[in-house]
């Protein structure tokens, strides 16, 4: 009966994280332009953003909106940053969903070093493959 | 015409002869942020905002009252991959360590503006302020001087690396 018991707790929990994933993936549609286009209304607010990412040479980790990928303006992509981040995006392709904390450059807020987007950073809690 | 944002002597001076292992935070893997009056006075020094690879960030908020120039260290070089029998690309790798990084002139645009100095893993010290970049010492004094020549505010990661590579492959 124990051992049923444990069981039960497990798969109890094993579904309500994949539905909490499923959930996130659906959840997140606003597009990293969004934050491009309006980063004085985002900054220091939790985000849910798609697009796509790419790992620099540097260790610098870019989110670019997917259609313009690459695109190497400063002011065409946010920094990521976060325990871990950079291991965490080898070998990643394609579209993602970022959750995090999203923190706008200013005269009051600047980044340094390898971090270069004209526009801010997101601090990642978590990445989700779309 | 925008004022200038100038490093003074005092502190061209501090820098020369400081010592990196009294600015290093605990954490070896990451920077450290260190913020000095006009006489070069280090007032505090932080790794809060910095997260490895050189990338820190700056608030105006955490500068302590006094100040007039924002350094920051390199994380020294990965101590296991010395180690190594090392190819050409890290080589270029623990070159661009002793390079400012491509953002490492914006604290000229923070607040009202500080000048910018760097300490890196092979003891290079650097200015960057509306001079633009200087090498005030340590290292190698022929690689500090090629830096100066090379380095450009604004230049991509990529162009960073480059210098690195042409010094590797002069």
């Amino acid at each position: 009966m124990k051992a049923y018991s444990k069981f039960l707790t497990l798969a109890l929990l094993m579904f309500s994280c994949m539905s909490c994933s499923y959930a996130k993936k659906n959840d997140c549609v606003n597009d990293l332009r969004v934050i491009l286009l309006n980063k004085d209304n985002y900054s220091d607010r939790d985000v849910s953003i798609v697009g796509c990412i790419m790992h620099m040479e540097s260790r610098a980790v870019h989110f670019f909106p997917c259609d313009n990928f690459g695109e190497t303006r400063a002011g065409n992509y946010v920094d990521l940053v976060g325990a871990g981040v950079e291991e965490e995006m080898v070998g990643k392709r394609g579209e993602v969903c970022i959750y995090g904390r999203f923190r706008a450059y200013s005269r009051g807020f600047v980044g340094i070093g390898n971090l270069t987007s004209e526009i801010g950073l997101i601090e990642v809690k978590e990445i989700v493959v779309k | 015409m925008a004022h200038e944002i100038l490093a003074t002597a005092a502190q061209e001076r501090a820098l020369a002869s400081i010592d990196p292992r009294s600015i290093y935070g605990g954490d070896r893997m990451r920077e450290t942020k260190f913020f000095m009056d006009d006489a070069g006075n280090v007032l505090d020094k932080t790794q809060g905002g910095c997260y490895g690879g050189d990338r820190c960030t700056i608030s105006k908020s955490e500068i302590p009252d006094g100040s007039s120039l924002v350094g920051h260290t390199h994380a020294p070089a990965d101590l296991v991959r010395s180690t190594r029998i090392r190819g050409q690309s890290e080589i270029i790798s623990n070159l661009s360590r002793d390079i400012p990084g491509p953002g490492d002139a914006m604290p000229l645009r923070l607040g009202r503006g500080y000048p910018s100095a760097v300490i890196t893993p092979g003891g290079y010290r650097y200015i960057i302020d509306s001079r633009g970049l200087r090498y005030i010492g340590g290292g190698n004094p022929e690689f500090g001087s090629f830096v100066q020549q090379s380095w450009r505010s604004g230049m991509s990661d990529a162009q960073i690396r480059q210098i690195a590579k042409d010094w590797a492959n002069q």
